[in-house]
This record gives C-alpha cells, sequence and structure tokens, in this order.
C-alpha cells in the first residue's frame, strides 16, 4: 500500500496555534506513526508549526504555481502551493476551510472528509 | 465521511435531512466510500459549503483526499513530473526524526490518551497516512 503524508494548509496551523485538541492529536499521531507532515512555504509565512518539513517555493515549483493559477484561474498563489506540492507527493492536504481550494479540488473530484 | 465535489446534484433526503449534496455524480447508493449521514454540503455552485445541523467534525477541520488520485489526475494539474521515491537512508532518517519528536511531544504534553489515539489513527488508517511498504 501506498503511504500517504499530510499537508497542512493556513487553517490546520491557525488550529494548532489556537491549540484546538483535534489537529494536535492528529499531527502527533501521525509522527508517531512515521510521517513528517509538510508545511509549504508560503504558509509557513502565515504560521509555524513543529515537526514538519518545510517545502521550499523554488523556481521549478513557482512556475508550476504560475501555470496552475493561469489555466484554472486562480489568484492565490499560495494555496495553489499548497496543492501542487500535495499532488506531487501523494498527500492529502489538512486545511480549515476547504473554498481556499475548492475551485481546484472540483475540477479533480477529489474526495474531502470533516474530522 | 466522503464526498466529493466533481459534480453537484439534488438529494431531497439523505439521513433525513433535505439539502443539496456534493456527489460524484452517482447514485449516492452505488458509491460505497459515500457516507449516508455526509456532514459537508453546498449549493449548486460550490461556493457555500459549510456543515450540516452544526455536525462539522469535532476538529473543525477538512481533509482533501487528493492523494487517492491517480497519476494522470495529477499530471492533469501539474504536469509531467517523477515521483521522487525515499531511500532507505532517508526512510530511516525520517523514522529516526518522528521517534525523536514523539519522545519530545510525550515529555512536553504527555502521552496521548488511548481514546484520542484511537480517534486519530481511525482518520490515519482510513486515509493510509504512515503507511508503510
Amino acid at each position: 500500500m501506498n503511504r500517504a503524508g499530510l499537508t497542512y494548509d493556513t487553517g490546520a496551523l491557525v488550529a494548532a496555534e489556537r491549540n484546538e485538541d483535534g489537529i494536535w492529536r492528529l499531527h502527533r499521531t501521525a509522527v508517531r506513526r512515521g510521517t513528517q507532515p509538510v508545511v509549504p512555504a508560503g504558509v509557513l509565512a502565515q504560521a509555524c508549526f513543529a515537526h514538519c518539513d518545510i517545502e521550499p517555493l523554488d523556481e521549478r515549483l513557482a512556475r508550476q504555481v504560475g501555470v496552475i493559477c493561469h489555466q484554472h484561474a486562480v489568484a492565490d498563489v499560495v494555496d495553489v502551493s499548497v496543492v501542487a506540492g500535495a499532488l506531487r507527493r501523494g498527500d492529502e492536504i489538512v486545511t480549515r476551510d476547504i473554498r481556499d481550494v475548492m475551485s481546484l479540488a472540483r475540477a479533480m473530484g477529489v474526495r474531502v472528509r470533516s474530522i | 465521511m466522503w464526498l466529493r465535489y466533481d459534480q453537484y446534484m439534488d438529494t431531497p433526503s439523505v439521513a433525513g435531512r433535505s439539502f443539496h449534496v456534493a456527489d460524484v455524480g452517482h447514485d449516492i447508493k452505488e458509491t460505497p466510500e459515500l457516507s449516508p449521514d455526509p456532514h459537508v454540503v453546498g449549493d449548486r455552485d460550490g461556493e457555500d459549503l459549510r456543515a450540516v445541523d452544526g455536525q462539522i467534525g469535532r476538529a473543525g477541520l477538512y481533509i482533501l483526499g487528493f492523494s487517492k488520485l491517480d497519476q494522470e489526475s495529477r499530471e492533469r494539474i501539474v504536469g509531467e513530473w517523477t515521483p521522487r521515491e525515499e531511500t532507505p537512508e532517508e526512510q530511516e532518517a525520517r523514522l529516526q526524526r518522528c521517534r525523536v519528536a514523539t519522545a519530545e511531544y510525550d515529555a512536553e504534553f504527555g502521552p496521548l490518551t488511548p481514546e484520542e489515539r484511537a480517534w486519530a489513527d481511525a482518520i490515519l488508517d482510513e486515509l493510509g497516512v504512515g503507511v508503510e511498504g
């Protein structure tokens, strides 16, 4: 079975900063299971979370994000960088506001789970 | 519960509630991953997503299931790329970092209770997160 990872959008980090139980339980259990969640660099600018890998927004990813924004008429480069990175890793995205990436999610028919 | 948002349909009543449920375009009864008691609904254009009857998940968060997409679907968005395989050394280093982090969390905040872990394990098991091999 493939090992899926977790990518945190800003909402997940804000929930952690507010010390909300759910995200901490999920995060600590994921780490205990050997998963090191990923925080895209653009999200890191908005909040921080210990024991995560930071995904740099390098030139290649930035260009990819620009193409996606253009093709899908999405303006928020941070949101798109979250999606692009998660797609390349095969990660799930943990977020608070699914509207952030909904246009892309809908285009791809992804499943959404509330926790 | 799982919902997919690639298209919308009217569902007059699901589990006794009336709302527009976001669906995969299949009959809901034929789609096993769809719960008969979905929590997340939206209007027809998908812009007004909210919890039903206040039944937002206890964590107030959502997980978008991108990991379940096949390579072709992902490449439609991000273009062609070769997924990077983790070497055995990288895997061991990751697992070691996770062991250290777990020890630090447990030392600072105390271990999670069995109930707390069971809740998170159930979610992560369903997602396939942290499953090696």
